[in-house]
């Protein structure tokens, strides 16, 4: 791909540092109605690599220290690394007013009784949970919690999940407060980086041929 | 004569003094009643199958950790005793203690995920306080708009995603089928403007994530959210928040934009009042128990909010001038009347007793008067301690992380509705074209937007129950949009004056300084009160509306505000069997307040740190 370059950020109070230019201009036309700009969508990647978590919450934090080291590295035009550990309403918010990314990638810690330290690479399947349900979800967003699942599941509900979504767990050791990382989730972020480099790799690969 | 209960006198000057003829002016005796009672409830308990408990743990569409637990008669419909109880520890004080006061705006304002603003303007005012630092007339502006906005986003919030799901289709018809019934048919009254023909195409229209209304609010919510970034930077925790000012660079641009998302909402808010009093009106009128729905004596308090920027200088000698030039005029309510609008009075009969919460007594005494001479108790947030202390779990002894603030000793309660009362009572808000206080409303022309230019006005309620609570909050849309107005055209006026500065510049002083925040959060009353010495805070104390509204019982056996205003409540519910029984009724009482219960989730529990359950198929493509 020709024309490397670091995302460009925008000083707009309503843009935040988050997305590129490109996705303000056309959001600004999604926004006032025009049925048109799906079909003006970029043929560049279009993809998001979120993390959501908590900090200082020791491996339940590894969501976005993942992403603060991808943001160390230049990204092509079209990848957007993002720190998405706000309200999903929030979030919600942004992802309406950009184009529908082509490809997200949400990284997170999350309890499942795994071997602590596990890495879990998989396609986001929403859980069969009833609109009361849903609903308490949106009330937690609405007033403060910060949680991954909940994120994927508003954002599918209200159709601003990218078009396709892929989620990396990391299964943590070390739950308690505190900076830094258990020995276990330390080598389980090394290992959630390297996965999601090779997923990069791999979709702008797939795009520049 | 505004305090009954301390022994506070007023000399010729109007200056407040203890009275002479009181030895121990605030000692007290704590009542044995409370054990008394719990050991009465528990023989009921034993002896009566139709008597139970009711834990709502965690109580939802709430911020935050609140459990409560109730014992209700079932078959007489009563709700015979309640407890709140505030699960998690807070903590900012003690955090907050012995750090740069300057820390104190960015770290308590992570007290709430919710009113991410609002502590952090509380602790500038307090600090600015402390440090003598006046903002210039444009910074108290520019703060103003963002709180309007920050409150613009929270009063739908909470209206149409929290307390308004309780009276969707939804609710009413799984727990009042008759009155679902009734409201299919039922006219309401301002179709003209919200376009919802029947009250049954309201409740409709508030069903959760379906309703038209729900996500009408969402989308209102964004834009309210969009005018406090405009002007705060970043929402929550805005980062610009400085003693002396705001560091936001403010344009014309900036003020336009602004405008133009300002309009929306105060086209909205006509509608959100309008159709609001339908709804309520509709229950009043097919079942009246609704007027005992929350009900709880007019005891209410509020702090004030929104200087005035010709008035307010940060000192406190002034505050009871400059207090009074806000556009919410602070005071305190008793049994409905209006007894003081002076933040030296108010502040002087603030106490805050731990007797049934987990924290342990404190014996310092280092503040007898504030800095213009008036007595203070050794129970007041200058003097007070925060030690944690989780010992002594039961209903007779501890059971809540929450303390207990009280005024004059009286149970107070606060709330934006108290904003809008004693606003309305005092007749003292600033000159202005869109907002005038009667003495018995608030009468708001809400100018031409989409829809024609209309007067709102919302009255002083006879009733105060739940229902009220939530009209008030509709209204308070309307009344918070016009100040967001009035401080706008004053905005572009200094604008064309060049008088653009927005902060003054400051020094840390390094002797010891006092200094307190008279706020407001989206659910009413805040205070921040701090003591610094050597350049670094000596004590820092929050109270928020939560903490007053979700307070256990008090050394003299009174409940706190939730817990009245569910003894209060009838059982309305159609249930035919135990297990049918969904406690609406207290839940909408509860809800009514717009509980916040600060900290949320991101708080120390025991050993362990609260997380989410997963509930996602974890089906693994690669491991």
């Amino acid at each position: 791909m020709k024309g490397r370059h670091q995302v460009e950020r925008i000083i707009d109070p309503l843009a935040g540092s988050l997305w590129p230019s490109q996705a303000r201009l056309q959001a600004t036309a999604d926004y006032q109605g025009d049925p048109t700009w799906e079909s003006r969508l970029p043929r560049e990647p279009w993809v998001l690599v979120a993390g959501v978590g908590y900090t200082n919450l020791r491996d339940l934090s590894l969501g976005p220290a993942l992403v603060t080291r991808l943001q160390r590295d230049r990204w092509p035009a079209g990848v957007v690394i993002a720190d998405l550990s706000y309200s999903p309403i929030d979030v919600l918010f942004q992802l309406q007013a950009a184009p529908r990314f082509s490809l997200g990638i949400f990284a997170g810690a999350a309890p499942r009784g795994r071997p602590p330290g596990s890495v879990t690479v998989m396609p986001w399947n929403p859980p069969a949970i009833t609109l009361d349900e849903l609903q308490s979800r949106v009330s937690e967003a609405v007033t403060g919690v910060i949680d991954l699942e909940n994120l994927l599941l508003i954002l599918d509900h209200f159709g601003a999940l990218p078009v396709q979504v892929t989620v990396v767990e990391i299964e943590p050791f070390d739950q308690s407060w505190g900076d830094g990382f258990s020995a276990l989730g330390e080598a389980a972020l090394e290992e959630a980086e390297r996965r999601v480099r090779a997923l990069l790799r791999q979709v702008l690969a797939e795009m520049e041929a | 004569m505004c305090f009954k209960n301390l022994p506070i006198e007023f000399d010729e000057s109007g200056r407040a003094r203890l009275r002479g003829d009181v030895r121990d002016p605030y000692a007290y005796t704590s009542t044995t009643a409370v054990a008394t009672q719990q050991e009465r409830i528990e023989e009921l308990l034993r002896r009566n199958g139709h008597i139970q408990e009711v834990s709502i743990d965690p109580v939802t569409r709430v911020a935050g950790a609140l459990a409560f637990h109730a014992v209700v008669d079932l078959e007489n419909r009563q709700v015979l005793d309640a407890h709140s109880m505030a699960t998690l520890f807070r903590g900012y004080e003690v955090i907050l203690k012995g750090r740069d006061p300057r820390d104190a705006i960015f770290i308590s304002s992570r007290a709430c995920g919710v009113c991410g603003g609002v502590h952090a303007n509380c602790s500038a005012e307090a600090i600015e306080m402390a440090f003598g630092t006046p903002p210039p007339p444009m910074g108290i502006i520019v703060r103003n708009l963002g709180q309007t906005a920050e409150f613009l986003y929270d009063h739908p919030l909470h209206l149409f995603l929290l307390a308004g799901p309780d009276y969707s289709e939804a609710v009413i018809r799984a727990t009042n089928p008759e009155i679902w019934e009734r409201a299919q048919t039922a006219p309401a009254r301002n179709a003209g403007v919200h376009g919802f023909k029947t009250i049954g195409e309201i409740m409709t229209a508030l069903n959760p994530l379906t309703g038209s209304l729900y996500l009408e609010a969402l989308e209102m919510t964004r834009k309210a959210r969009e005018m406090t970034v405009l002007v705060w930077g970043k929402y929550p925790h805005p980062q610009t928040i400085v003693p002396g000012g705001i560091s936001t660079t403010i344009s014309m641009k900036v003020f336009n934009d602004y405008q133009v998302r300002l309009f929306d909402l105060l086209d909205y808010s006509k509608k959100m009042a309008l159709l609001w009093d339908d709804v309520f009106d509709f229950l009043y009128e097919v079942e009246p128990r609704f007027r005992q729905v929350g009900a709880r004596p007019k005891n209410l308090i509020d702090a004030g909010i929104w200087d005035h920027h010709e008035a307010y200088d940060a000192d406190y000698r002034h505050a009871d001038r400059w207090g009074e030039r806000r556009w919410n005029t602070p005071g305190v309510v008793r049994d409905g009347e209006l007894v003081t609008t002076n933040l030296h009075l108010l502040n002087a009969g603030l106490e805050e007793f731990v007797e049934h919460s987990y924290y342990e007594a404190w014996d310092d005494y280092p503040i007898k008067t504030d800095p213009v001479g008036n007595p203070l108790s050794p129970y007041h947030p200058w003097n007070k301690q925060t030690r944690p202390k989780p010992t002594g779990r039961s209903w007779k002894e501890k059971y809540t992380w929450d303390s207990t603030p009280r005024w004059d000793r009286s149970v107070m309660e606060a709330g934006v509705y108290v904003r809008m009362w004693t606003t309305a009572a005092a007749r003292k808000i600033p000159q202005n074209p869109f907002i005038e206080s009667t003495g018995e409303s608030l009468r708001m022309l809400v100018p031409k937007g989409r829809l024609p230019e209309m007067t709102l006005e919302w009255r002083i309620p006879s009733d105060w129950n739940a229902i009220e609570r939530n009209r008030a909050r509709a209204y308070a849309e309307a009344y918070t949009a016009l100040v967001a107005l009035n401080n706008l055209l004053s905005g572009y006026e200094l604008m064309k004056q060049g008088n653009t500065a927005v902060s003054r510049d400051f020094t840390v002083p390094r002797d010891f300084r006092i200094g307190v925040g008279f706020w407001g959060a989206g659910r009413g009353y805040l205070t921040h009160h701090l003591t610094m010495d050597g350049g670094v805070l000596t004590n820092y104390q929050i109270i928020t509306p939560s903490t007053i509204n979700a307070s256990p019982r008090d050394p003299w056996g009174n409940p706190g505000p939730y817990e009245e205003a569910v003894l209060n409540t009838p059982i309305i519910e159609q249930f035919n069997s135990p297990e049918d029984f969904k406690a609406i009724d207290i839940l909408r009482t509860i809800r009514s307040f717009d509980p916040c219960m600060p900290c949320t989730t991101h708080v120390f529990a025991g050993e362990r740190v609260v997380v989410r359950e997963v509930n996602t198929c974890a089906c693994i493509l690669e491991e």
